[in-house]
Parts: structure tokens; C-alpha cells; sequence
């Protein structure tokens, strides 16, 4: 059979010698008018026939189902022309009626009508005296739809022969046609016996009740019918004739039983190709019922697979190996920053965490049945809640109407074990595009995505720029309540606190948690800096004390007690020992950096700090002091490898400060051309990780402006770039020397004036020679140091205030940061003419990075 | 294959296989092997497909919904198409019907078989199963289809029962222990049910072969059945008369051989006396009751009861003493069975014809059950029959109402018309048998001696009381394409119950000739292709100017007229005319011209046989060119 796919093919073309006749296909069953003709058959392209293949003769077209039988011309008509021809050879060897009949087939079974007619016509004389073979012409005539033709033939054969079951039928037939039915019934009278349909077809039968229940002779249709049901039980499956019986008996029954009987369920039957036992929509139906019933069957097996293979995964932020374990399977290891899945049925389970945590955890692990078929959980085990787990919602859309979605953000810290109800990506990076199937252009697609933020702060930062201050706040409380993030979230926790007005209840919060054991060393540090009154001083070294004397190598009881001893060398002394109780903990270390950085030891500062750093790596504020160490300590190339790495990191504010760092190593190398190439690097940077219309911020231009000595362009920059940066105006008239602007930018302008900028002003009126100004401003420093309260502060007020200085100790001990005490060792310089050599060379040492005030002390300190 | 080719074939594998049973098993079991495995190679094929996916689906770990759904769908459907071909091949074997006999209803019974069973060593039977039959066998129904887990049961016929002695009884029961015991019957089950899918998927593939032109799978398919079956039935017939005769053996060990002999004797004549004295009437009463009558069993029995005609009786032992055994019977032949228990049949047929015993085993293995038993099997058999009846009484009843208006309206002269004749002995065969039709038939062959359904009809009624004209008559008839077959088949039976193994042999082999004779010619007769061979001889002699005048008057140009060598039977005719009116080469509209001379000749010309009228650019422009120059020159331009 010709078939094309999308107009590619094969086709036929073109009908010549069409005959019809009316007969049953042998592949649908159908009864219907089928075409016979010659033709073509042609490749096609795009359904129009492009290439002959071959001439066949196409026999038996189905209306329906196109099935037919194909033959070559040439075979058919000789076959054809041999059957025929060798019919006429019989018929005239023996001119029998059965011969003659023979031929009469012969011509019509391939379509020779009028061949037919002429034979027949001109056999007369033989067929004319036999009933028998009249009775079989008409009936093949009957078959090759001429019931006109074969009619006179049945009459014939009925006048010769009455009793001849076929001609009876023949002639019931046309009366049948003519409308006369009573006629047409007692010629089929034969027919109505018992066990008839052994013998007959019953088909005129049906006929002529179909016939009768038209014309509305119901009795006489559904006595007939009725015989037809006894004799033919298989019309009961009949949906047409069951209804017309239904109705006949409704109508015209005499109250006898009824002859249909109640048809069993039969799936057979239901998808019964018949469309005497179905309509064609049951079957549709049935086929759709089964399809359907197919996909529960599959969505069913989808429910219970995917119930069967859910994932747990098991994060590790923890400093150390874990040993994680589900109802006692093999256990699976995690590294620090480890993340791994372990795969579960569905329902309770036991969850052991062996190594630096030990946990154990009972959980119930299920969805809801239905959920299963639309969403995609996860569940999480976060060991110790040491990972900032973050889930949040991100759109994709045609343009940018997604630039207003709001992020939904939830972070998962108040249970170990975290169920997450759908994630379209789970720790892993959602793709940059998505491909959206709609001609809406405003469409957006929402995916939910899990990740680990890189600190508790981000997290909370993550929760308060989608609008959930309040959750954030919770979230920075929880963190400051049990240590997560260190300082920095307990700093925030204020922030957020303050900025919420909540800081009364913040503070309350924390100071509950100050007395509690073991003590939180940056909850404490800040409890240190924001209230360091004798008072608060005296209750923190009794609380101290307390913890010390249940155990005197408590490191964070010693390292406190250290920063708030009033003797420096009390406090170094607390340090070391903080430090040798517990060789890991940083807080020691950094506070004996501190002290050696302020003493210009900046190689016992930089061993100090690299301890420090690899304990707390979150610490920018640590980097950038070791970055400084290193610096000091001359390891200039290893300083800039360090920050190396870091420019190209994801998070843009940790690459503009390593940035800034880079800028600094190459002001130092004077090779300007490199600091400007970094800065490029950073934009090139910014825009394919944050914004692509990304500039380099204002405080690395500045700074780097600062670095590189040029003040008049940092003096256009800084007042270019806005109120934020007026700390960089005021260096840049200190470092021009232009004393009467810095002192009108101060005293006009309003610019905040602290004890450093008191000492800044102080020197550069020293260096312009303004002893006047130099007293004002010194004075002025004092009185502000001592405002301060601070002990440091304090002990600065009485070095400015001394009129001696009999050596550099009382400097040394100093709690300040280097660059500071640089400044300040340059002022006393001036004060202390019988030191400046002393105290100039302390302030070279630990003048190191240059940025402000690194100029206006290498001025007067100079090289050497 | 022919018969006389699987006659071969048959005799070879004895010759080679008869006494090696384990050989024999074994090449049927490979071969039968080998058919169940062509068999679900597409269930498999399917079904592994649909294992592909549901492995690819879970093991593989798809998490994506869609493709799951894909995946299992793609499953699904596989397994809807593998399910469906396996439905295909499912052959539901029904369990026996009948009564199914308790141990304290018949315990006579029971112990007989149970001493049988011990004699043999073997397996009890799941139950015993009384039917109204004249019957016994060894039935297997397997609960799981193809794949096994039989219920055996032993299937007794009443009337069997009370025509024979315990004795006899007791061998004919060692004799269906040793079939279930050998699994014969899950055996020849087995083949029985590959004959059945087999037919199915011939029916099917033949089905499609007709509907598609050029190659289809089905061809080679057809082509391999046709090889692979006659060799593979050859073998399973040779086996299953191996069981029969080791059945037979048992029997003899059982009860002894004389009653072992006794008992086939008698199943063997006793079914040839049913058959014409009972069956025959029973079967003319359906044409006045309705309803089978309700002592038919009782009747049966009092059949064999009784003496014989002398004459019949003689009829019959003469049957049972010749018969041959046919190679398409899984039984072998009664006088072949007598000789495999070491019998004499000459002593058999010398002996008075047997009567039903008495005391009859069914009295004395049933005992006070067998009212009750007979009463049951009564209706069981009125229930059996009564399908069959009402068909057979719905026909009679309607060839007789016809019979009557026949002869209201066929008076006179019509009456002895051959077709009223005709139309009369057939409506009669229906209605009295055989008997009432007889003078009619020979009325219709004095009258046409052609006719060959009535000769054919005659000779079949004839072979059972006067063989030789009925042989006669039949024999005539093998020269007939139509009726070579009817008549050849008839023959065929006669010889093989009256033990004319050489007539047998003859007629086989001229059957054989004369089936792949007519076959070839027919194929030959009916077609026509440019490699044919032609020829011009003989048309010399024909008085051919009827044909030339007509062709000169259509207009016809050049003519040639070649007949085609038929080569299976040369003196069948089929012509080739070949006409143009062409003029040279330029003469562009002689095609069409041709064509319409070609059509109007085909119905003008009479030629002595099949012929065809063609020219030379017609669509059969090959076969054409080869008649022009082979053919005879009947006109020339």
C-alpha cells in the first residue's frame, strides 16, 4: 500500500478502467462499494507524483480501511481474457445451464458487465428452461449490485419453479424493493420454519422485518424479529436490532417474556470491533479507559519509586571528619566542607553522627502521598547546624520583567535534620538560561534552588534584602546566642537590633548569654568594647575569675581577662597563657599580633597572624592585618600572592578588597601601570560575576590615588565621590600641607573630628611650623583621648601631655593599631626633641602600608 | 508434500527410528523445541524490549517524571503487544466431560484400577470419568496451559463398560495407565496444541501473503512451515504408535493377552456394528423427533446385545481383520495391533462374531451405583446430543417441506429432468439416507452419464454394500480435475478399512501425479509470461478462416496466432492472438487502435481453448513479441 511520511512517499496517480462492485473487505469487515482501476504508482514529494514507479491494477479499493489487492496489468488481463475464454471453451464444448452460469461468473467477477448482459442474453435459449441457473444468475447479478438486471431473472426462475428456495428469495427481494411487503413475506414463508438458519441466510428475513417495523407493521416486524432471535441468538448482541425489539416489544407485546436475553459483561465485547455490538465512541472509550488506566498504573509505580528513592543530604561545616550514618548502614564520611547524599525509603529513621560532632537524630522522613507526584524534596541533615543552609526562589523570564521578583528566602538553622517540601537544584548552580516553551514574553518561571551561603552573615543578609527583617533579626540571634559566625553576626545582631529598635531586647539577649559557660569570646569582645567603665570591667574580671577557678587553662577566660588587664605586660602575660592552654584558638594569637605589630615586631606578628588566619579564614579583617604583617615583615611577593587568589573571587566585595591589597603591593613597587592594570582586571571581574555595568568603587580609586601620592587627584576624587569620602578630602589637604584648608575642612565643614585627626592636624602644623596650631590641635587631642574612657586612650592623653619622655616603653605598650601609633610617635617626635631619633625610626618601622596617614608620616620620618 | 512422498518419509524414519523410542523422542522433542521456540520468539523479542525499559526506568535511576512516564509507557505497550501474542498462542485444552466417579460409589471400580496400578507401578489418576461414549482414554489437562501442571483422568464410557468383561476391562485400563504414566498424553496434547497455534498462524500468514504483493515475511515463513511440518508430524506419528503398541504390551501384562485381544477385538467390531446399526437409524429418527430419545444409551447397548445379521456381521469382522493403518492415524490399525500382542488375526475372524459379555463389567464394577450412573450418563448424553439433533432435524424438516413443494410444482415432464433429479437425491440424502437415494442417482446417471456429483454421491453409498461397482464408479471418476480429489479420498478409505494395502499404494501414487498434474496445468492454464514457451505447431490443421475473416473485418493488419505448450497436460489449449493495424513506424495512433480491436476480437473470435487477444504495445507486449515469432503468420501486410 502507497504510504507517505509528511508528503514523502509513494502515491498512485491516475484511474483508468474503473469498475465497482458492492462486497465485504477482508481487512475491516465492512461491506461497502469497492473501486477497481489501473494506475501508477509514483514517488511523491510533498504529496505532489514525481517519479513513476510502476502501472499496476489496483482490485478491491476499501472506502474504509484503503486495503485493496494490487496485481499487474498485464497478469490481470491475461488472466482476464484466459478464465473468460476458457469459460466460453467449456460452454461451447457442453452448452449446459451450469456452463453458461459458469461464464456469466467468469465475465463478472472481472467486472465484464455488458459482456455479461450479451452472453446472457444471447444464452437464452439454454439458460431459459432452468429455474435453477435463472435463480443463479440473478443471484450473481444481485452480488455485482444489479438488483434491476437481476430481478426478471429470479421471476423467471420463480414462474418455473415456485418451490425454489433461491428464486423465492430472489423475487422477495424485489418486492421487498416495490414496497410490498406481504408479498415479499409469504414468499419467505420457507425461511420462517425451525432450524432454518441451518440452511439459509436469514439476511432477507431481517430485511423485510427492518422493513415492516418502517412501515409500521410492528406485530408482523417483531414476529419475525422474534423468530430471528430464537433461530439467531447471536442477533441478542445486536445493539440496533436489541433496540428496535426493546421498542416493538414496548409497543405491540403482548406481555410475553421478552425474547432478549440480558447480555453478560463481556470486555470482549466492549472493545468488539463490531459496530453492530458497540458504537465506535465505546470502543474509543474503552481504548482511552485502558491508556489511562496504563498511566495510574505508572503513576502509581512513579508514587511508590519515588518513595523508595529519596535522598538525604548531609552537609559538613564542621572543622573536622564526620561519620554519618542512616539506621545503622554504612557510614559516610565527611571532610570539612563535605557534602554528600545518602539515599532512603521513605519513613522513620535513625541518623548517627560520629567524629568532631556527636549527634543522633530519630526522625520521621515522609511526604504526604500526593505530594509525591509534584514535587521534589530534600531533605537535609546540617551536622551541628554548622552551614548556613539557604533556600530561595529565583525566576526566569523572556526579558526582564523578572527585575522585580523578590527572592523568597528561607535559611534552615533551628533543626539538624531540615525536610524541604520541592528544590529544582540543590547545591548545586541553577543554569544562566532556561529554555521557556510560551510566546509570552512576560512569562516567568520560578525554580527553587538550595545552596550554602558563605557565612551565617550572608545568610542573614540573604533574609533581610528579601524583606524578612524579623527573620534575619531571629536568624543573627540565634547565631550571637550559640557562636555561629563569630563576632561579626553578633555585631550584626546589634546592627539589625538597633536598626529594628530592638537593641534593648538585643543587649538583654546578650547579656543573659554572657554569664553562661563556656564563655562566647566574641559575644564577650563585644560586651568589652561597648561598655568599658570600671564597672562593666570589674564585673566581666570577676566573671572571669570565677571560670578561671573551676579551671585555670580556660583559654577564652585568660585571653578576656587579658584584654581587659590594666597592665599591658599582665595582659601579654594572660595571652601566652591563653595561648598554651589552647594552641587553637586564634583570639590569643591575635591579640599577641597586635601587641608585637605595635611594637614594629612584625615577624613574631606575621607567625602570630598566620595562625590566626588558618583559624578563622572568615575574618577579613584578620587577612588584611596578616596582609599587613607580611608586608612588614618584607614578604612583599608572598603577601601579593595571597591576594592573588583572592581577585577572582565569586563574592566582588572580597575581590575589591584583595584588590585594594594588590594596589597597595604595587605603590610600594611604584609601578603604577600594574595597579591600574588590576583595577581593569577587577571591572572585567565585576561584570561577569556581579553586574555587567560594574565600575571600580570610589574607595579603591581613592586609595589608589592615596597610595601613589597623588593628592591633587585625590583631592578632585574624593570630592567628586561624595560625603562618604570625606575622610580622604581632609588627607588630601594633610598631605598637601595645606594646614588652613584641613583646619577650615574640620572647623567649616564640620568634618568628624576624632583624637586621630586632632594628631593628623597636630603634625601637619609641626611640619608647617605652627607651634600655635600644633598646641591647639595636640591639646585638642587629649582632651578627646580622654573623653574616651579607653585605658589606651588614657594612657595616650598622658604620653601627649608629657613633657618627657624618658624611653620608648610607655609607646610600645600602647594598645594601638601601627599605622596609628606611627602618627602618634611622629607628633611626640616634635614634643620630645631628645627622642626623635628613637621615636622617628619606631614610626618608619611601623609606617608599612600606604594608606592614610602612611604619607604624612614617611614626610617627616622619611626613608631612613 | 505428497502423500506418497510423507509415505516415504514415514517409512524411511521407521526403517531408521522404529527401534530406537529414546532416539525417536528425542528428535521429536528438538524438533517440537524448535517450533515452541520460532513460536514466542516474538512474545520474547517483545517482552524483552519491555524489560529493556523498565531496567533502563529503575535501574538506571530516572529521576525526571517525563521520561519515567515515556520509559514505563514504552513498557507498557510492550507488554500490551507481548501479552497479545501470547494470547495468540494460548490453546485452552477443556477438562473431560462427564460424571465424575467417587470411591464409594463404584468401589469395585476403584479397585481394579488401583490393582492395575500397582501391577504397574505408576500414578494414580486425579479422578475417573463415566461417559456415555463407547470409549476410554487417558486425559491431561494442564491448569497452566503451555507451561504444565496436568490433571489426569481416567475417562471410561458406559456403554464401553457394559459391553466388555472386567478382564477385558482391566486391560483397557492398564492400557490408558501406561499412556499417562509414559506422559503420552501431555505429549500428543502438546503436539495437539502446536497443531493448533501452528494452523492459526498459517491461517493468519496466509491471510496477509494474499493481501501484499512482492516479498513478505510471511513467504519464507509459510515455505518453512511447509518443510518443517510434514517432518515433524511424520515423527510425532511414528511415536505415537510406539506408545500404542507399549500400551498394548502393558495391557497384555495386566490382564493376559488373549483378554488383552479380546478387548480391542471387540472395541474394533463393536464400533463397526454401531456405526451401521445403530448410529445409522438413530440418526434417521432426527428426521420426525425433535429430541434425541431418551433410551438412546439404553439402546446402544442392546445393540451389541443381540445377534448380528449373518451377513453384516461378516462385513465387519472382514473390516476389523484388513484394515490398514493409515499414515495420517495416530493409532495403528486393529489386525496390526492384534499381531503386536503376538495374536493370530486369522483366528480372530474365524471366530463366531462376538457379543456384548455377560456378565458385563460394568454390572460388576459398578454395582447398585449403576442405575443411578446410567440415569445420570442418560441426560449427560441427551445433553451432548441435543445440539447436534436439532441441527439434523432442523435440516431434515426443511429438505422435506422442500421435497414436498418440489413435488407439487415439478409434475409432468420436469420431474425427470436431470437438475430435478438432482436437486430431488439431495434433499433425500438429507432426509431417508443413503438407502432412498439410491435409484434416483442411477435414474440421473442413466439419464446424463456426466454427471459427476451423482456418481460421485452413488459410488460412496455403493463401496459400503457392493464394493466393486462402487470402486468402479470411482475410479472413472479420478480422470475428472473436479471430482479427482472427492473420489481419489473415498477410494483411499475404502482400501485402508478393507486391507488393499497394494490398491492403496496405486492409487496413492497415481493421486499424487494426478493432484500435482492438475495443480500445474491450472497454473499454467492460467497465466501467461514473454518466457512461456510458444509454439505454431498443429495450428496448421485448425480451421482457422472463421478467425481470419474476423480479423480481416475488424481491419487487421498483420496477424499471428501461437499456442502456448501446457506442460504438465499438453493436450489443454491456450492461444495467443496477436493483431496490430500499425503502417510502418510512423504510424503513431496505432496503440489506441490496437487496443479497441484487441477488446472487440475477444468477444468476436472462438478459438478451440483458452486464448487471449493482444497487440504488441499492450501491457503484455512480452508475450506478444514471443507469439509473433514463434506463432503462425495469419496475416500479413
Amino acid at each position: 500500500m502507497p504510504s507517505t511520511v509528511n508528503g514523502v512517499g509513494t502515491t498512485y496517480a491516475g484511474k483508468k478502467n474503473v469498475t465497482t462492485r458492492r462486497t465485504v473487505c477482508p481487512s475491516c469487515g465492512r461491506e461497502a462499494m469497492m473501486d477497481s482501476y489501473d494506475t501508477r504508482l509514483f514517488f511523491c514529494f510533498l504529496f505532489i507524483p514525481l517519479i513513476p514507479l510502476k502501472r499496476v491494477r489496483v482490485l478491491d479499493m476499501c472506502p474504509s480501511c484503503h486495503v485493496h489487492r494490487v496485481v499487474h496489468p498485464a497478469e490481470y488481463e491475461a488472466g482476464r481474457q484466459l478464465h473468460v475464454s476458457g469459460a466460453i471453451e467449456e460452454f461451447r464444448k457442453q452448452p449446459t445451464p451450469a456452463n453458461a452460469v459458469k461464464v456469466h461468473a467468469a465475465m463478472l467477477a472481472f467486472h465484464e458487465n455488458d459482456r455479461a448482459l450479451e452472453f446472457r442474453t444471447g444464452a437464452d435459449d439454454v439458460l431459459g428452461k432452468d429455474a435453477q441457473s435463472l435463480a443463479d444468475i440473478g443471484a450473481q447479478l444481485l452480488e455485482t449490485s444489479q438488483a434491476d438486471a437481476a430481478g426478471p431473472y429470479f421471476e423467471r426462475a420463480h414462474v418455473l419453479r415456485p418451490d425454489l428456495p433461491l428464486a423465492r428469495i430472489g423475487v422477495a427481494l424485489r418486492r421487498l424493493n416495490e414496497a410490498k411487503l406481504d408479498e415479499a413475506h409469504s414468499l419467505l414463508d420457507f425461511m420462517e420454519k425451525p432450524g432454518s438458519s441451518q440452511l439459509y441466510d436469514l439476511k432477507p428475513l431481517l430485511m423485510l422485518a427492518e422493513r415492516y417495523h418502517a412501515a409500521g407493521k410492528k406485530a408482523e416486524a417483531l414476529g419475525i424479529y422474534r423468530f430471528l432471535l430464537t433461530e439467531l441468538p447471536h442477533l441478542n448482541q445486536n445493539r440496533h436490532i436489541r433496540g428496535v425489539v426493546q421498542q416493538l416489544e414496548k409497543s405491540v407485546g403482548d406481555g410475553s417474556p421478552s425474547l432478549l436475553t440480558k447480555q453478560p459483561f463481556s470486555i470482549r465485547k466492549i472493545f468488539s470491533k463490531d459496530p453492530q455490538v458497540n458504537p465506535p465512541t465505546v470502543r474509543v472509550f474503552a481504548w482511552c479507559g485502558v491508556v489511562v488506566l496504563c498511566g495510574a498504573i505508572i503513576a502509581l509505580i512513579w508514587n511508590e519509586n519515588q518513595r523508595r528513592h529519596r535522598v538525604l543530604y548531609v552537609i559538613n561545616e564542621l572543622n573536622g571528619i564526620v561519620e554519618v550514618s542512616l539506621d545503622g548502614g554504612p557510614p559516610v564520611k565527611l571532610a570539612q566542607g563535605g557534602q554528600q547524599t545518602i539515599d532512603f525509603v521513605e519513613g522513620e529513621h535513625r541518623i548517627s553522627v560520629t567524629g568532631v560532632a556527636q549527634e543522633s537524630h530519630q526522625v520521621s522522613l515522609t511526604t504526604p502521598y500526593m505530594s509525591r507526584w509534584g514535587n521534589d524534596p530534600v531533605w537535609i541533615l546540617n551536622v551541628d547546624r554548622a552551614a548556613p543552609v539557604v533556600r530561595y526562589a529565583m525566576v526566569y523570564s523572556a526579558n526582564e520583567s523578572g527585575k522585580d521578583f523578590v527572592p523568597d528566602v528561607d535559611v534552615f538553622y533551628k533543626e539538624a535534620v531540615s525536610f524541604v517540601p520541592h528544590v529544582d537544584y540543590a547545591f548545586k548552580e541553577p543554569p544562566e538560561q532556561i529554555r521557556i516553551d510560551s510566546n509570552d514574553s512576560k512569562k516567568r518561571i520560578a525554580k527553587q534552588c538550595l545552596t550554602v551561603e558563605n557565612s551565617w552573615a550572608d545568610a542573614a543578609n540573604f533574609l533581610y534584602s528579601a524583606n524578612k527583617p524579623e527573620q534575619a533579626l531571629e536568624l543573627l540571634k540565634w547565631c550571637a546566642l550559640s557562636g555561629k559566625g563569630g563576632g561579626k553576626t553578633v555585631s550584626l545582631y546589634v546592627q539589625l537590633a538597633t536598626h529594628l529598635k530592638k537593641d534593648e531586647e538585643a543587649w538583654s539577649a546578650l547579656e543573659k548569654e554572657v554569664e553562661k559557660t563556656p564563655l562566647q569570646v566574641d559575644l564577650h569582645r563585644l560586651m568589652q568594647e561597648r561598655d568599658s567603665s570600671p564597672e562593666q570591667v570589674k564585673k566581666l574580671s570577676a566573671l572571669y575569675e570565677g571560670v578561671l577557678q573551676k579551671n585555670p587553662k580556660d583559654a577564652a577566660a585568660l585571653y578576656l581577662s587579658g584584654r581587659i588587664a590594666k597592665d599591658p605586660k599582665e595582659a601579654v602575660e594572660l595571652f601566652t597563657k591563653a595561648r598554651e592552654a589552647d594552641p587553637s584558638s586564634p583570639w590569643p594569637s591575635l591579640a599577641l599580633a597586635y601587641h608585637a605589630a605595635g611594637r614594629a615586631e612584625w615577624e613574631k606578628a606575621g607567625t602570630l597572624m598566620e595562625h590566626y588566619v588558618k583559624q578563622k579564614p572568615e575574618d577579613e579583617g584578620g587577612r588584611d592585618f596578616f596582609f599587613e604583617c607580611n608586608i612588614g615583615r618584607g614578604q612583599v611577593d608572598e603577601a601579593f600572592k595571597s591576594m592573588n587568589a583572592r581577585v577572582r573571587s565569586k563574592n566582588i566585595h572580597e575581590a575589591e578588597r584583595a584588590t585594594l591589597n594588590v594596589i597597595l603591593v604595587h605603590a610600594l613597587k611604584k609601578d603604577r601601570e600594574k595597579a591600574e592594570a588590576a583595577i581593569r582586571k577587577l571591572i572585567s571581574h565585576g561584570r561577569s560575576v556581579s553586574d555587567p555595568q560594574y565600575k571600580a568603587p570610589e574607595i579603591v580609586l581613592l586609595n589608589l590615588a592615596y597610595s601613589f601620592g597623588d593628592f591633587d587627584k585625590l583631592l578632585e576624587g574624593a570630592r567628586e565621590a561624595g560625603e562618604e569620602y570625606t575622610g580622604f578630602e581632609f588627607a588630601a589637604y594633610c598631605e598637601k600641607h595645606q594646614l588652613t584648608e584641613a583646619i577650615a575642612f574640620v572647623e567649616v565643614e564640620k568634618f568628624h573630628l576624632d583624637p586621630l585627626t586632632s594628631l593628623a592636624l597636630t603634625a601637619v602644623a609641626d611640619i608647617a611650623g605652627n607651634s600655635g596650631e600644633s598646641t591647639k590641635w595636640r591639646e585638642k587631642a587629649i582632651t578627646l583621648f580622654e573623653e574616651s574612657q579607653d585605658k589606651d586612650h588614657a594612657a595616650i592623653a598622658a604620653l601627649l601631655k608629657a613633657e618627657s619622655l624618658p624611653s620608648l616603653d610607655p609607646v610600645l605598650e600602647l594598645s594601638w593599631t601601627a599605622r596609628e601609633k606611627a602618627l602618634l610617635c611622629v607628633v611626640l617626635a616634635n614634643r620630645h626633641p631628645d627622642k626623635r631619633t628613637e621615636l622617628l625610626g619606631l614610626a618608619r618601622k611601623l609606617n608599612v602600608v600606604p594608606i592614610w596617614p602612611y604619607h604624612l608620616v614617611h614626610g617627616v620620618t622619611g626613608d631612613s | 508434500m505428497t502423500r506418497e512422498e510423507f509415505d516415504a518419509l514415514v517409512t524411511r524414519l521407521d526403517r531408521r527410528l522404529g527401534k530406537r523410542p529414546g532416539r525417536l523422542k528425542l528428535e521429536l522433542v528438538l524438533c517440537a523445541c524448535l517450533a515452541f521456540a520460532l513460536m514466542f520468539a516474538w512474545t520474547g523479542l517483545l517482552l524483552l524490549i519491555a524489560a529493556f525499559f523498565i531496567v533502563v526506568t529503575f535501574v538506571g535511576g530516572v529521576k525526571d517524571g517525563g521520561a519515567f512516564f515515556l520509559l514505563m509507557g514504552l513498557a507498557c505497550l510492550f507488554l500490551f503487544l507481548a501479552a497479545r501474542s501470547l494470547m495468540a498462542l494460548m490453546i485452552r485444552l477443556e477438562p473431560p466431560e462427564g460424571k465424575r466417579v467417587k470411591r464409594d460409589e463404584a468401589p469395585e471400580l476403584f479397585d481394579l484400577i488401583e490393582e492395575v496400578r500397582r501391577q504397574l507401578g505408576c500414578r494414580p489418576f486425579h479422578e475417573v470419568v463415566l461417559t456415555p461414549d463407547f470409549n476410554a482414554s487417558a486425559c491431561y489437562t494442564p491448569r497452566l496451559g503451555f507451561l504444565g501442571w496436568a490433571r489426569h483422568s481416567l475417562v471410561l464410557g458406559l456403554p464401553f463398560l457394559e459391553c466388555l468383561s472386567v478382564a477385558q476391562v482391566k486391560s483397557v485400563i492398564a492400557h490408558e495407565f501406561t499412556h499417562m504414566a509414559g506422559g503420552h498424553g501431555a505429549f500428543s496434547n502438546w503436539i495437539y496444541r502446536q497443531r493448533r497455534i501452528w494452523e492459526a498462524l498459517m491461517a493468519k500468514f496466509e491471510q496477509r501473503g494474499a493481501l501484499r504483493e512482492g516479498f513478505s515475511l510471511s513467504k519464507p515463513f509459510l515455505k518453512a512451515f511447509h518443510w518443517f511440518w510434514p517432518r515433524f508430524h511424520a515423527r510425532a506419528f511414528l511415536l505415537s504408535r510406539a506408545n500404542e503398541y507399549e500400551a498394548d504390551s502393558n495391557a497384555a501384562k495386566a490382564a493376559s493377552v488373549e483378554q488383552a485381544g479380546q478387548a480391542l477385538w471387540r472395541i474394533g467390531v463393536f464400533s463397526e456394528r454401531l456405526e451401521e446399526e445403530f448410529w445409522h437409524g438413530l440418526w434417521r429418527e432426527a428426521t420426525t423427533s425433535a429430541v434425541p430419545p431418551r433410551d438412546g444409551m439404553q439402546r446402544l447397548t442392546s445393540t451389541l446385545i443381540g445377534p448380528p445379521d449373518q451377513e453384516a456381521a461378516i462385513r465387519w469382522k472382514e473390516r476389523g481383520c484388513m484394515e490398514l493403518t493409515g499414515h495420517l492415524d495416530t493409532h495403528p490399525s486393529l489386525p496390526d495391533r492384534l499381531r503386536g500382542l503376538g495374536l493370530a488375526v486369522r483366528e480372530f475372524a474365524l471366530a463366531p462374531f462376538p457379543l456384548a459379555a455377560s456378565p458385563a463389567a460394568a454390572q460388576i464394577l459398578l454395582g447398585a451405583s449403576l442405575p443411578a450412573l446410567r440415569e445420570s450418563l442418560q441426560s449427560e448424553w441427551e445433553r451432548k446430543m441435543l445440539p447436534v439433533w436439532k441441527e439434523r432435524h432442523a435440516v431434515a424438516s426443511h429438505r422435506q417441506h422442500q421435497l414436498q413443494r418440489m413435488d407439487t410444482h415439478t409434475e409432468g415432464p420436469l420431474s425427470t429432468s436431470p437438475e430435478v433429479l438432482w436437486e430431488r437425491a439431495r434433499l433425500l440424502l438429507d432426509v431417508d439416507g443413503a438407502t432412498a437415494v439410491e435409484p434416483l442417482l442411477r435414474q440421473l446417471l442413466s439419464l446424463q452419464p456426466s454427471h459427476t456429483r451423482a456418481a460421485l454421491h452413488l459410488g460412496s453409498i455403493l463401496l459400503k454394500r457392493q464394493p466393486g461397482e462402487g470402486e468402479a464408479l470411482l475410479r472413472g471418476l479420478l480422470d475428472s480435475e473436479d471430482t479427482v480429489s472427492a473420489s481419489g479420498e473415498l477410494l483411499m478409505q475404502h482400501y485402508i478399512k478393507t486391507g488393499q494395502d497394494g490398491q492403496r499404494r496405486e492409487l496413492q501414487a497415481r493421486l499424487d501425479r494426478l493432484e500435482k498434474l492438475y495443480q500445474e496445468a491450472a497454473r499454467e492454464e492460467s497465466s501467461l509470461r514473454a518466457k512461456d514457451e510458444f509454439t505454431a505447431e498443429g495450428l496448421a490443421d485448425c480451421d482457422l478462416s472463421p478467425v481470419i475473416t474476423a480479423l480481416r473485418e475488424a481491419g487487421v493488419v498483420q496477424a499471428w496466432l501461437a499456442r502456448k505448450v501446457i506442460k504438465a497436460i499438453p493436450s489443454r489449449r491456450v492461444f495467443v492472438l496477436v493483431v496490430t493495424t500499425r503502417r510502418g513506424w510512423t504510424d503513431r495512433g496505432a496503440a489506441t487502435r490496437d487496443d479497441a480491436i484487441a477488446r472487440v476480437l475477444t468477444r468476436s473470435v472462438s478459438l478451440p481453448g483458452r486464448f487471449i487477444v493482444t497487440h504488441p504495445a499492450s501491457a503484455l507486449s512480452g508475450v506478444a513479441k514471443a507469439a509473433c515469432r514463434k506463432g503462425l503468420p495469419l496475416l500479413q501486410s
